[in-house]
């Protein structure tokens, strides 16, 4: 459920009241002005001042000890300069300590330092230590580059930083980005994201080399773990190394931060009307490790249940929930780095309605859908020496998913314990050759209270087809080995790998081959290409004897990649890539082994991505692709639109830090619409007494196609400074448009109708953002 | 699991469809619309060769009052994944029987069940199943109306223990009776046979239920005048139907 439905409300005035509200308050705010503002550096700032007497002789006593601070969080700033009258300077030291001269006057001075404002201070004789806050300056116009990534070797893989994606990302999550970045789809009923025509369980998810069931929430956008201990995102499109299996689509990898932070951290957000969270980071064991512990929580659950109450007939109540907690905790050692990540998400929505679904003789029905997952990891990364660097990662995992729709159960619980390990060892110059291990081995938990769905049953309908109870327990096992190169030829550097995997869940074990390349052809061009297989198991329970088919094999995709990469200047970069691949044996449904291996599917298509590095104003950068995804359930069928084709996807993408204080920025996507089934007509079902939609004999699947959609996300920052802490407000408004998107297709009872789901008017919201 | 998924997702996906406007219910009859089928038997025998096994189908419609209907067979291509259909699928008479607001269709049908080797009888569940289809054109739109017949072999002791219609009958509003025109309970008396569970439905001829699958629901007329409600009942394994019509007043 997202915040859109609450715009549909009344309360949407209240929401531009309170907008309003805030503007009026902080155009009108008094005092927060900092202290070097330009408007007050004319005027004296005495500190703590001693008054005398005109031409009173004081005599000398001590210097006069100045801490000089960042006026916002209190960090000390290092190697201040202070210019005395006379041209005399003197500089602070690492701690921010500036020891003046004794003075027998008042003693006028200036504070300069690269990045805040000048402060002009006079000081009375006398004094002794006190602190000063510097206020940041206003963004240079110099350009220069803030932050140069790491350059990617992998063909389609891209890293975006933290610090560049609270630019840009939404809800400045770095977890976000890849849904602005070129191959991939989003969908607006959809948290999940669909890579280069993957279905979204075909991609992996992994936090530093920890693999997590989802990285979204379902609901509100959020990713599940706080943006501030990520370092930065690492996503592929394909085309991945050997070190990353059981997917066929793509990779997001949020890496964590290794660095101890210099003192402490609280952080506080209330999103308006969505959540809230806490964060905080301590430095310990006298500043050589740090520890970070944060939670979120929705609170739609309570705000949507009132303003939803009536909807059509229906009395409806809806409790969308979200929430997640984590500790983290880092220590580095002598050439590496132990960090421990603990997490806990969680997930879901009930409804309760009037409905015809209604078993109860209440006549309302009730759906839950609630998923979870616990993670307890531990890596453990060092340099041995010049030549051998290593990795260990174990981790306790646990995920739950529970269905709960009109008193028919299913539950999943899968318990593991994880293992993931790496070896790399420096050859000649460059070269690098690696081995790895990824090891599970676990329980899944499977209750289903649910009417079997039986091809034989004449009237299936799981409205009032008896109930069968299925409780299964089943360990399960994950085997994989690898081992990959980066082998330096001159200008080309060639990346073959070569992983093995074996799953208890099929019998046969598989191996799939990957190499990657990069030709430098010169300090612009770089030449780049990858050619892989990647295989990926039926989810656990298609392979099941009571729910599926044990003979299913493993899903087989095939990535070819080209692309070519520029460095016009060092603000700007492209990326050009064209791509092709293949998924077969697709998992489809057989009316007499329930499932089989028949289907099969392609993607292929063209991107395009231009950047304008981060400097201190401006960020952004423009992702276009163009994709063709085909689809067919059975391999004597012509292809037909995939259910993930959506032709055109364009992402722009900016922020402008205006000044020190405002930043405004904004993203904008226009995508084609999405793919789905047309009804040609219905037909009345006797049995079951209802409608049934039907094509025309001959009509392939998903032909028909929803309108272009786009949308406008806009926001402006301001930052309220006080001297050891602060405040952002951010005001946004999304799912702006010159008029309503489509976003789904629903029809009338019997089909005769059809109509398209439109999203709701424009949404403002206010998030503000304290940082202790 | 992928299924249930889908069919958690579907029915998420109902929700939409149930949300129809006010005059585009479900419960609502405003045109030519399937009930429900009538089967004698209820279920029954493959043929012999001796012995072709015929079952009589009527089938139930409602329409606006005056509406004319003709029949004929209808080739279902898609939906089920059973092959099998009725053979000798013969459309016969259609009849009316007028009510206060609506035209209660009824038309019948014969057809002969293809011999036991053609069908794959289930282990599991010892019954196999065969399609059948029907389309009915009036003034103003058509309807098809679809389903399977179920098979049971020889010797099956279902072919006498599951045999039997149900009744249902509308207790709430009184046949001919007056009501008011405001939200009100309706209700029906089902008596099961055939060890099964039924799936009711309502329909009218003008207003909105709440809950149209339920033995007792509420109704809200639109206004004064005269209404035509309808009850159907149909087994959830053999599909047994019942149904019953009742003409209202409404002050």
């Amino acid at each position: 459920m997202s915040r859109d439905a609450v715009a549909s409300t009344p309360s949407s005035i209240y929401l531009l009241r309170a907008l309003v509200s805030a503007l009026v308050m902080l155009g009108f705010s008094p005092g927060i002005q900092a202290q070097g503002d330009p408007q007050l550096a004319d005027k004296p700032v005495s500190v703590e001042s001693v008054p005398t007497k005109a031409n009173e002789q004081v005599p000398l006593t001590q210097e006069i000890r100045l801490l000089v601070k960042a006026k916002g969080n209190g960090n000390s700033v290092r190697r201040v300069e202070a210019r005395l009258p006379g041209g005399k300077k003197i500089y602070g030291d690492k701690d921010g300590l500036l020891k003046l001269p004794p003075s027998a006057a008042i003693l006028k001075i200036e504070l300069y330092k690269s990045g805040f404002e000048v402060l002009t201070l006079e000081l009375a004789p006398g004094q002794s230590e006190q602190t000063v806050y510097l206020m940041p300056a206003a963004p240079s116009d110099s350009n220069e580059i803030v932050i140069r990534g790491e350059k990617p070797t992998e063909a389609s893989r891209k890293t975006v930083t933290t610090e560049e994606a609270i630019r840009v990302a939404p809800g400045r999550d770095p977890a976000q980005i890849p849904r602005l970045l070129p191959g991939v789809q989003v969908n607006n009923f959809r948290t999940d994201i669909v890579i280069r025509g993957s279905p979204p369980n075909g991609s992996l998810y992994v936090i530093d080399d920890f693999q997590v069931p989802f990285i979204f929430h379902s609901f509100g956008n959020i990713s599940v773990i706080p943006d501030q201990i990520v370092n930065d995102v690492a996503f592929s499109t394909g085309g991945f190394g050997p070190e990353r299996g059981n997917v066929t689509g793509g990779v997001v990898n949020l890496r964590t931060k290794n660095e101890v932070p210099e003192r402490s951290k609280t952080e506080f957000r209330v999103n308006i009307p969505i959540y809230s969270t806490i964060y905080h980071e301590q430095p310990v064991n006298d500043g050589k490790d740090y520890v970070a512990v944060s939670a979120r929580r929705s609170y739609l659950d309570l705000l949507l249940p009132p303003i939803l109450k009536k909807a059509g007939n229906m009395e409806l109540t809806v409790f969308p929930l979200f929430g997640d907690e984590h500790i983290f905790y880092v220590h580095p050692i002598e050439n590496g780095v132990v960090k421990v990540i603990g997490a806990h998400v969680y997930d879901g929505v009930k409804l309760i309605l009037n409905s015809d679904l209604s078993t109860t003789a209440d006549g309302k029905a009730k759906f839950d859908i609630q998923r979870s997952f616990e993670l307890l990891g531990v890596e453990w990364k060092k340099e041995l020496n010049q030549d051998w660097n290593v990795k260990v990662e174990p981790s306790l995992n646990h995920q739950t998913n529970s269905i709960d729709i009109v008193n028919n159960n299913i539950d999943i619980g899968l318990t593991s314990v994880a293992v993931y390990a790496e070896a790399a060892r420096k050859l000649n110059g460059k070269d690098r050759i690696y081995v790895g291990t990824e090891l599970s081995y676990g329980k899944a938990n499977v209750k289903v209270l649910a009417p079997e769905q039986n091809p034989s049953d004449p009237f299936y309908n799981p409205q009032s087809a008896p109930q069968k109870k299925v409780e299964q327990v089943s360990p399960f096992i994950g085997e994989a080995v690898w081992v990959g190169g980066e082998l330096n030829a001159g200008d080309l550097l060639v990346m073959p790998g070569l992983r093995g995997f074996r799953y208890s869940q099929l019998k046969a074990p598989g191996v799939d081959p990957r190499v990657n390349w990069r030709f430098q052809i010169n300090n612009a061009y770089s030449f780049k290409g990858a050619v892989g297989q990647y295989s990926q198991t039926p989810e656990f329970s298609e392979t099941s004897a009571s729910f599926g088919n044990p003979n299913l094999n493993y899903i087989e995709s095939r990535h070819y990649v080209l692309g070519l990469e520029t460095v016009w200047s060092d603000l700007w970069i492209s990326d050009v890539q064209g791509f092709y691949k293949t998924i077969k044996k697709t998992v489809q449904s057989d009316p007499i082994v329930k499932l089989d291996n028949d289907g099969d599917s392609f993607s292929t298509g063209m991107e395009f991505f231009v950047r304008r590095n981060l400097t201190e104003r401006l960020f952004g950068w423009l992702a276009y692709t163009y994709s063709i995804n085909r689809a067919r359930e059975q391999q004597t069928q012509l292809y037909h639109n995939s259910q993930y084709d959506q032709s055109h996807v364009l992402n722009i993408t900016g922020s402008y830090k205006y000044s020190a204080l405002w930043t405004f920025g904004g993203r904008g996507l226009f995508r084609s619409g999405n793919t789905y089934n047309g009804v040609d007509y219905s037909v009345y079902n006797v049995n079951l007494n209802r409608y049934e939609p039907r094509q025309n004999f001959g009509t392939q699947l998903y032909n028909r196609r929803e309108p272009a959609y786009y949308e406008l996300n806009l926001y402006a920052d301001r930052e309220v400074l006080f001297d050891t802490w602060k405040l952002t407000w951010r005001f946004g408004v999304e799912n702006l448009a010159l008029k309503p998107q489509v976003q789904g297709v629903n029809y009338n009872y019997d089909y005769s109708k059809q109509e398209f789901v439109r999203s709701v008017p424009p949404v403002p919201y206010i998030e503000v953002r304290g940082i202790l | 699991m992928r299924s249930m998924l889908q069919a958690s997702l579907l029915i998420l996906m109902l929700l939409n469809i149930a949300c129809d406007g006010e005059e585009d219910r479900f419960e609502r009859i405003a045109k030519l619309r399937g009930l429900g089928l009538q089967t004698s038997p209820v279920i029954a025998a493959p043929s012999t060769d001796t012995s072709p096994s015929q079952v009589e189908f009527t089938f139930y419609a409602a329409a606006p009052l005056g509406e004319t209907v003709t029949a004929t067979p209808y080739q279902d291509l898609q939906g089920s994944l059973r092959k099998v259909s009725v053979a000798n699928f013969t459309v016969g008479e259609v009849s009316y029987e007028d009510h206060a607001s609506l035209r209660i269709v009824k038309v019948k049908a014969t057809g002969v069940v293809p011999p036991a080797s053609t069908f794959y009888f289930d282990p599991d569940n010892g019954f196999a199943t065969a399609r059948f289809a029907i389309s009915l054109v009036g003034q103003s739109n058509s309807q098809v109306m679809v389903g399977n017949l179920v098979i049971y072999p020889f010797g099956s002791s279902a072919l006498t223990t599951k045999n039997n219609l149900p009744t249902i009958n509308i207790t709430n509003p009184i046949k001919d009776g007056t009501i008011n025109g405001t939200e009100q309970e309706i209700k029906a008396e089902l008596t099961e046979v055939n060890d099964e569970t039924y799936r009711v439905g309502w329909f009218v001829s003008g207003g909105r239920l709440t809950a149209r699958n339920k033995v007792s629901t509420t109704w809200t007329p639109t206004g004064a005048g005269k209404y035509t409600v309808i009850v159907t009942a149909r087994g959830t394994k053999t599909s047994a139907f019942g149904i019953d019509v009742v003409d209202v007043t409404a002050n």
